[in-house]
This record gives structure tokens, C-alpha cells and sequence, in this order.
């Protein structure tokens, strides 16, 4: 009955979206290499980074990944990003980042979603923040908002810097 | 003219206002006739029922009015319904969401609630008052619940012009019964909590009280049994996935107070025979209330997950968990108090009460399993934030085996005597259907399956198919003088044996195949071929319909056609998938056929349910002896 | 006297029923196809962006998805626990509808058989008293 009670309270707070909390936090990225957009290069990423920055699975055919641009923007401003453009085509990708923006450093494709599941994805935008160390440190399900960043992206930046 | 129009949905507002302040002036006689006992309130609190359930009527019947006149002024029919839906679903919109089904809910009760002041059968006036002072309580707190939190009245000052529509996955006759099936079920578990409490604070009225709550505790019973098979039966036809129970957190919580019911009715079995288990009784009918109070709760607050589950808002979440704390609660503590009554245990160990002893531990320990299974999910999120998910397998490796043993001791319950049985005979009897059964298995079952669980359910079921016919050739002479509750019984305990049987079929003798097949390609299943003829594109009434035509055939033989498509309703933007199920008489072939293109073809999944149909037919007899019970001359005397 | 004969009908029982259990050919494993095991490991499976049904009913991308690494993993004869664990590391305990059984969902496992077992002995409590009055 209490038990009831509380998780009542706990969810009348305004929680945008359920974010579910990714095992694969502190744990350092998969290790599957990335196929470039447009180039004939497949990297690792520990190989591309060795400081903090950001990854951001996103997709033309995706709404909520339309409005998170301005926030992913933001972030570019403090951390590379990197985007995947999750289970896409070129031309609609090349449309999306010609509508909406290029804040990426530099962009991998994930054509058929398999990377995706290798980094937990369920429901883009998924962005995940990786440290120096080539460990996940954050994970956000949904668009982006600047609230978030606010709140909590700023100061974990600062954090491990 | 439209100032006309207008006024009478405030009339129904206004209808249900005073419903309930006729059930709070109802609260406030019982009050205060137990502190004074003036007996011409008996007659105050009857009136004030049987008015009450008229307004809730009223109010019932404008709302639905306005459903089918597609009243768009109104809130609730913009969000539910639509100009272009058929006449039944503008009628069976209105309980199909929250605050319609709440009005529905309170309709019932005040119709029971109407019923019992009508009774001329009760005998002790107190007792009477009693219980329609509680009746009036609960529908007081419900309708102020439907009244702050959940007004299907809501007006909105500029109406839109076309609604919102219905889900299209609603739109279907199975589904416009289940809800009230299963509210009558619920609602009428308030009548044995009444009933309880009554008894409880009238300790001084010398009174047959439980002769009275048998034939409401098999009302609910019946719909209940009805209501979770309808449900069950719609869901496998229409939802096209082919399953017919998932575990889900409101499949559960309807199955809940079904199990508390039933154990609850042999309890008054046993009471009315021998006057005992008098607290289980007591206990199995306040509890039933509550598990049917935190099965609406589950359904209306959001917290856990489901298909069922209707728009959350934490405010309704948290009246009804007060209710339900309330009246689980004050009960229990009206019991502690109260409760002096002491019975001898008058029984031998191989006696019928044994039986249903054990009858009542098995059911209250599976559905008590089932609570914790529904409950752990949210329980460990709260104190630890970790998220888990408790489905299928948690079940069946826990609440099936404990049906086993149950199964059993039901199989041999009727060879048990009342108090004491001759040992003899009893051997005799449970020697014969244990070995008729596992012969028949032997022969019917071909062990055609690689699960311990699949020779296991179907034995059981067969077991007690024999335990059933057994019973009734031995009481083949008093056919004629053998009363209607007798039978009752017989139909119910052989609908839960053909049940079984089903289950036993359904889960461990199916088959199942899918593949990407093009136009003219076949898909196999069993001994059966199933070929895809043709695909057609078309709109109809409120959907477009991708269409796969199959023709079935055995070994050559043609069996049938059958269609199976993909919908897609604009207005909602929704897709569906319809399966198409061809019937044999217990089992059927069930094809659904996904997306695809004429390139590539479709990805069709057929499947093979063999004793499928049991399920409901089971079902569907199990309530029918149920009825056949209330309808017994020992059960009407006493409505 | 009487203990004997309820002795000796426990046995036959018991006798009767287990004979019952020989006769099925319990043959699991190898014979399991693969899409049998697909289909099995999909129900056990949830579709996270649906509202509580699992991959296998579920037709949405995510279910797809799933469903085909899973083919993967199954066409290189990865067992149904490896293709658990990884589905757990990637996406959390949620995702599986067995509830792990670990220390935290201890109550959850063990509590119905502690209900049974305290229903038995409340059962026989009540007989040995009776026997004691008798």
C-alpha cells in the first residue's frame, strides 16, 4: 500500500520520457567498427577519440530527432559529436543535414540496426557521452532537450574535463 | 432550440449529484440507525436506494444519448467516438474508457445496491440496513470519485466538429461485452463484502446470513468466468497475435478476485453445510472486494505497464488507492476486534472440508503468487530503481505447479464424504478414474509432445473429466430428485475439465511455421498446405485493407479458404492486423500474414491450434453451471 | 490399522501416477530447429517500444531488429543463455520476462513455495490437534 503510494508520488513529477538505466554505463563502448558515411573507411572509435565527446544515433525518416537538432547543436558546441545515421538511406540523410544541420564531427551508418542493438539502441535519438577512457558515462533516450543539458550534460562535462 | 439540446446533459451531471447525495443521506441513515436503531430508517435507507439507482440511470442513459448523437459538446464523446462509427460502438463507446466505465461501474452498483433494497427475503431488519448502509457508502465514494476526478460530463464551451474516433482495435462486438462482464463480476464482489461486514458488526442477529451471499457470490462468479473468457477469446481473434493469455498486469487482476470468488464459493459451501469455515468466509469475501478495488486500480493509475491500460492520471490513482486502503483496512480491523466467533473443527482428515481446506490454501496461494508477480516489477523499482520484468515463465514455474495438486485433490473431492468418508470406498472410487484416466490419456494423447507438462496437464484434465462423469453415473437412480446447484456444480467442475483440456492442446500439441511467401507459394503446417492465391488492395468503411487470399488443403484435398489482412485506419493511424482462422470443430488453422510486396512477397505465420476452441467452450460451460446454480430453488429464495 | 491402509494407498498412488511419467519421449535439444528456438527465446523476449507484449507478437521495427541478431547468434550456434546475456548487457534486466533470479528477486521466487509449505503446516497443525481432541 505504501509502496503504492510513493511510486505514485515519484511519478507525478513530470518524467518526459521512461528512461531506462543502460547496463552498459561505466562500461568501456562496443567494439564494433563504424562504415563512414560517404567514405570507404571503417574506424573504431577508440581510435578517433581520446577525449570526451558524444555519440548521436539519429535518422531522417525519425520526427523527434528533427527537434532535438538545436540541442544536439548546443552540445557540438562543447564536445564532438559523433552521429550515426541509424537505418537510412543517403539522399535522406544528406536532406536531413541539409534541412536541419551538420553538428557532427564526423558520421558513421548503421544500414540494418545491428550496431545500434550492440549500444542497447531501442528508440533514436539515443545520444550516449564517452571519456577519455573510452567508457559510457551517460546515456539519454529520446530528443534531446536543452533542459537536459542544462541540468545535468554541463556539469558532468565540466565534471571530467 | 439548441439552449434545450443543451440543458439535458447538464441534467445528467446533475443526475448523477444527486445520486450520490441520495447515497450519502443513505451512509448517514445506516450511521445513524446503528447508534440508535429506529426501524422506520429501514424503510428511509430502502427508499433512498431505490431512487438513487433511478438518478444514476437517468444520468446512464443521457450519456449514451449523447453517444449517439455523436454530442461532440462533451468532452468524452469528442475523445471516443466518431460520426462514421456503426450505431453499437457509438453505444459501446461510452464504458470503453476511464470515465464512461467508472459511470458504468456505478450503475451496476447502484442497480445491485437497488436489488437488495427490494429484497423481501432478508429477515433481520438490521442486517438489512446494514448492508445497504454499506452499498451506499462504497457508491458514495465512487460516485464523488467519478465527480472530482472523472466527470464524463465535461462540457467543452466550443464543441469540434468530428470526434477523435475509437481505437478500431475496440470496434468489436466481443469487446463491447467484455467490459460490463467483467463489471458485474467486480461490482458484485462489493455485495459479499456488504455481506461480511454486516455480519460482522451485527454480531447479536442469530442470522443464515451466508445462505444470502451464495447466490450473489454466483452472479459474480459467472460474469467474472464470462467477462476473462470473452476478453481472452476477443484478444486471440482479433489482436492477431494467437495468444489467449499473456500475464498481463490486467489479465491478472481481473484473474485474481475470479480465484477468490471461487474459493469463496465452496467456503459458503462448507458453512451452509456444517457451519464451518466461518472466517474464511469472512475473510475470502472482504478480500474479494479489495482485489477487485486494486484490479480497477492497476487498470486506471499508470503505474504498471500494459496493453490494457487506459490514459494514467496519478490524482485517480491515488483516491482509489485510498479506497482500497480503507476498505481493506477497517475491515480487518473490524474483524480483529469484533470477530469472537470460535468453531470447533468438526471433521475427520478424509472429509469434504478437508478437501475444500485445501481447496482455499491452493487458491489463495496462486492468487497471492500471481499478486507478487504483477507487484514485484513496480515493488523493486520503487526501493531500488532497477527495472525487471515478470512474464510467462515466472508463472509457469510457479502459479502451474501449484495448480497440479489442486487439480488432483478436485479429481477425488467428490468420492470425500461431509465430516468423515468410509476409507473403502474411497479407494475404490479414486482407483477407477485414476486408471480410466491414464489409459485414456494413453490413447488420446499419442505422446505427440516432448513436455513433461503437456502429459502431465492433459492426464489432469482428463482425470478430472472422469472424476465429473463418474460422480454423475453413480447418481444416475436420483437423476430426477438431484437439485439444480448439484448440477451446477457437475457443469462447472466438467467446464474447468474441458478447459484444461484445451489448454493442454492449445499449449503443448501446437504447431507453428512462418516464411516469406510470394503469390502462388505454400506455407506448411501440420499435414495442412496453405497457399497464398492472391493479394488485394481495397477501402472500406473507415479502413484501407491489404488483403492475402489462402486456400487450405490436406494431402490434395481442398479444406478451405480463408483471408487474412493488414489495416490501416487513417483517422486514427493505426494499423491492425486481422487474422484468418479456419475452424475445425475443437481446433483451428490461424494465419496471419504481415507486410510485404509483390517482389519480395509477405511474411506469413501460420499456425496449427489444436483443442483451441475448449478454451472458451470450457469456459463458457463453467458459467453456464454456475447460473444453473443461481437458479436452483436453494439459491432464489434468497435474492 | 487405519495408518497402514492410508500407508498403503499413498504408495499405489504413487505407483499408478509415476508410471504415467515414463511413457513420454522426453527428447529436447537437437531436435529443436532453429526457428523453434527462435520462436521460443522471442517470447521470452520484450518489445521495449511496445506496451508490454514481447518480440515475438510484436511486429514493430525494434522487434525485427531483435529478432534478426538473434537469428544471427542462433546460425552460429550460440546457445539460448549466451543470447540472453548478451540481450541483457546491452539493454538491462528488463528486457527478459524470466525475472532474473538473484538476491534481489529472492522473495519474488521463493515466496509461493514458503506460502505452500506454511498452508501445508497450518493443514496438518490443524489435524494433529484434532487427533490430540479426538
Amino acid at each position: 500500500m505504501i509502496i503504492f503510494a510513493i511510486n505514485l508520488d515519484v511519478k507525478k513529477e513530470d518524467k518526459k520520457i521512461d528512461q531506462l538505466k543502460s547496463p552498459l554505463i561505466n562500461k568501456n563502448i562496443p567494439k564494433n567498427p563504424i562504415r563512414l558515411f560517404q567514405k570507404n573507411e571503417i574506424v573504431e572509435l577508440k581510435n578517433v577519440y581520446n577525449e570526451l565527446y558524444a555519440i548521436n544515433f539519429f535518422a531522417s525518416w525519425c520526427l523527434p530527432c528533427k527537434i532535438e537538432a538545436p540541442a544536439i547543436k548546443l552540445l557540438s558546441e562543447k564536445i564532438p559529436v559523433f552521429g550515426v545515421a541509424f537505418k537510412d538511406e543517403e539522399k535522406n540523410i544528406l536532406d536531413f543535414l541539409k534541412t536541419f544541420g551538420n553538428p557532427y564531427d564526423k558520421i558513421g551508418i548503421d544500414r540494418n540496426g545491428l550496431l545500434g542493438i550492440e549500444w542497447g539502441v531501442y528508440g533514436i535519438p539515443e545520444t550516449f557521452i564517452i571519456n577519455k577512457k573510452g567508457q559510457i558515462i551517460y546515456k539519454y533516450t529520446g530528443p534531446l532537450e536543452i533542459d537536459e543539458l542544462e541540468k545535468n550534460i554541463y556539469d558532468l562535462i565540466k565534471n571530467e574535463r | 432550440m439548441e439552449g434545450e439540446i443543451e440543458l439535458i446533459y447538464e441534467i445528467g451531471h446533475i443526475s448523477i449529484i444527486i445520486a450520490s447525495f441520495l447515497s450519502l443521506l443513505s451512509t448517514g441513515v445506516f450511521a445513524f440507525h446503528f447508534f440508535r436503531e429506529y426501524y422506520f430508517f429501514s424503510t428511509l435507507i430502502k427508499n433512498f436506494s431505490k431512487i438513487g439507482f433511478f438518478f444514476v440511470l437517468i444520468s446512464f442513459l443521457i450519456l449514451e444519448y449523447a453517444f449517439i448523437n455523436s454530442e461532440f459538446s462533451l468532452d468524452l464523446v469528442v475523445n471516443n467516438s466518431h460520426t462514421t462509427k456503426p450505431l453499437i460502438y457509438k453505444i459501446s463507446g461510452l464504458w470503453g474508457n476511464h470515465e464512461g466505465s467508472i459511470l458504468l461501474w456505478i450503475l451496476i452498483l447502484s442497480f445491485f445496491t437497488y436489488l437488495i433494497a427490494k429484497s423481501k427475503s432478508i429477515k433481520s431488519s438490521q442486517f438489512h440496513i446494514t448492508v445497504l448502509g454499506i452499498q451506499n457508502i462504497i457508491l458514495f465514494l465512487f460516485c464523488i470519485f467519478l465527480l472530482f476526478t472523472s466527470n464524463p460530463f465535461s462540457r467543452n464551451i466550443d464543441p469540434p466538429l468530428e470526434g477523435f474516433g475509437l481505437n478500431p482495435l475496440l470496434q468489436d462486438p466481443g469487446l463491447a461485452f467484455h467490459p460490463p462482464m467483467l463489471y458485474i463480476g467486480y461490482v458484485g464482489l462489493s455485495v459479499s463484502f456488504s455481506f461480511a461486514i454486516a455480519i460482522l458488526l451485527n454480531k447479536k442477529v442469530e442470522f443464515d446470513w451466508f445462505n444470502y451471499l451464495k447466490p450473489w457470490t454466483l452472479l459474480t462468479w459467472a460474469f467474472l468466468t464470462s467477462g476473462i473468457a470473452l476478453g481472452s477469446w476477443w484478444a486471440y481473434y482479433e489482436l492477431g497475435w494467437g495468444g489467449w493469455w499473456f500475464w498481463d498486469p490486467v489479465e491478472n487482476a481481473s484473474l485474481m478476485p475470479w480465484l477468490i470468488s471461487t474459493a469463496l464459493i465452496h467456503s459458503i459451501t462448507v458453512t451452509q453445510k456444517n457451519n464451518q469455515f466461518y472466517n474464511w468466509t469472512i475473510l475470502l469475501a472482504i478480500f474479494g472486494f479489495s482485489f477487485s478495488l486494486l484490479g480497477t486500480f492497476i487498470v486506471r493509475s499508470g503505474l504498471l505497464t500494459s496493453v490494457h491500460a487506459f490514459a494514467s492520471d496519478p490524482t485517480r490513482g491515488v483516491f482509489i488507492l485510498i479506497i482500497l486502503a480503507l476498505s481493506t483496512l477497517i475491515p480487518l480491523l473490524i474483524y480483529g476486534f469484533k470477530n469472537t466467533h470460535r468453531i470447533d473443527t468438526k471433521y475427520f482428515i478424509f472429509s469434504k472440508e478437508t478437501g475444500l481446506l485445501l481447496n482455499n490454501i491452493f487458491l489463495i496461494t496462486s492468487t497471492i503468487t500471481i499478486l507478487i508477480g504483477t507487484l514485484y516489477p513496480l515493488i523493486l523499482e520503487t526501493i531500488t530503481g532497477s527495472k525487471i520484468s515478470v512474464g510467462a515463465a515466472y508463472y509457469n514455474a510457479t502459479f502451474s505447479p501449484i495448480m497440479i495438486p489442486f487439480i488432483i485433490i478436485m479429481a477425488f473431492a467428490p468420492f470425500l464424504g461431509w465430516t468423515k468418508t468410509p476409507k473403502k470406498s474411497l479407494l475404490r472410487n479414486m482407483l477407477i478414474i485414476f486408471t480410466l484416466a491414464f489409459v485414456s490419456s494413453f490413447i488420446i494423447f499419442k505422446f505427440n509432445t516432448t513436455s513433461v507438462f503437456g502429459i502431465i496437464c492433459g492426464y489432469l484434465s482428463i482425470l478430472l473429466f472422469f472424476s465429473v462423469g463418474f460422480t454423475f453415473f453413480k447418481k444416475l437412480q436420483n437423476l430426477k430428485t438431484l437439485p439444480l446447484n448439484y448440477y451446477g456444480m457437475l457443469v462447472a467442475h466438467l467446464g474447468l475439465a474441458i478447459f484444461l483440456f484445451g489448454v493442454t492442446g492449445e499449449q503443448f500439441f501446437k504447431k507453428e511455421s512462418s516464411s516469406q511467401i510470394k503469390i502462388n507459394e505454400v506455407i506448411a503446417i501440420g499435414d495442412y498446405s496453405v497457399k497464398l492465391e492472391n493479394v488485394k488492395n481495397f477501402k472500406i468503411d473507415n479502413y484501407l485493407s491489404e488483403t492475402g487470399l489462402f486456400k487450405i488443403t490436406k494431402a490434395e484435398n481442398f479444406v478451405g479458404k480463408i483471408k487474412s489482412e493488414q489495416r490501416f485506419y487513417p483517422v486514427e493511424k493505426t494499423k491492425t492486423t486481422e487474422a484468418g482462422i479456419f475452424n475445425f470443430i475443437l481446433s483451428d488453422i490461424y494465419i496471419t500474414m504481415g507486410e510485404g510486396n509483390l517482389k519480395e512477397g509477405w511474411v506469413v505465420k501460420a499456425y496449427f491450434n489444436p483443442l483451441v476452441k475448449c478454451l472458451w467452450f470450457g469456459a463458457f460451460i463453467m458459467a453456464i453451471g454456475g447460473i444453473l446454480s443461481l437458479l436452483s430453488k436453494a439459491n432464489r429464495r434468497y435474492i | 490399522m487405519k495408518d497402514k491402509k492410508i500407508f498403503k494407498l499413498l504408495i499405489l498412488f504413487c505407483l499408478i501416477f509415476s508410471t504415467s511419467l515414463t511413457y513420454p519421449k522426453i527428447s529436447k535439444g537437437n531436435e529443436q530447429t532453429i526457428e523453434k528456438r527462435l520462436n521460443e527465446i522471442s517470447n521470452n523476449v520484450r518489445c521495449l517500444v511496445c506496451r508490454n507484449q514481447s518480440i515475438y507478437d510484436s511486429n514493430s521495427d525494434f522487434a525485427n531488429d531483435i529478432k534478426k541478431i538473434i537469428m544471427i547468434h542462433l546460425n552460429d550456434n550460440k546457445s539460448d543463455e549466451f543470447i540472453y546475456k548478451f540481450l541483457k548487457s546491452k539493454y538491462g534486466e528488463y528486457i527478459l520476462f524470466k525475472p532474473p533470479f538473484q538476491i534481489n528477486t529472492l522473495i519474488l521466487w521463493i515466496l509461493p513455495f514458503i506460502l505452500i509449505i506454511c498452508g501445508l503446516i497450518f493443514f496438518t497443525f490443524k489435524f494433529l490437534k484434532f487427533r490430540k481432541n479426538d
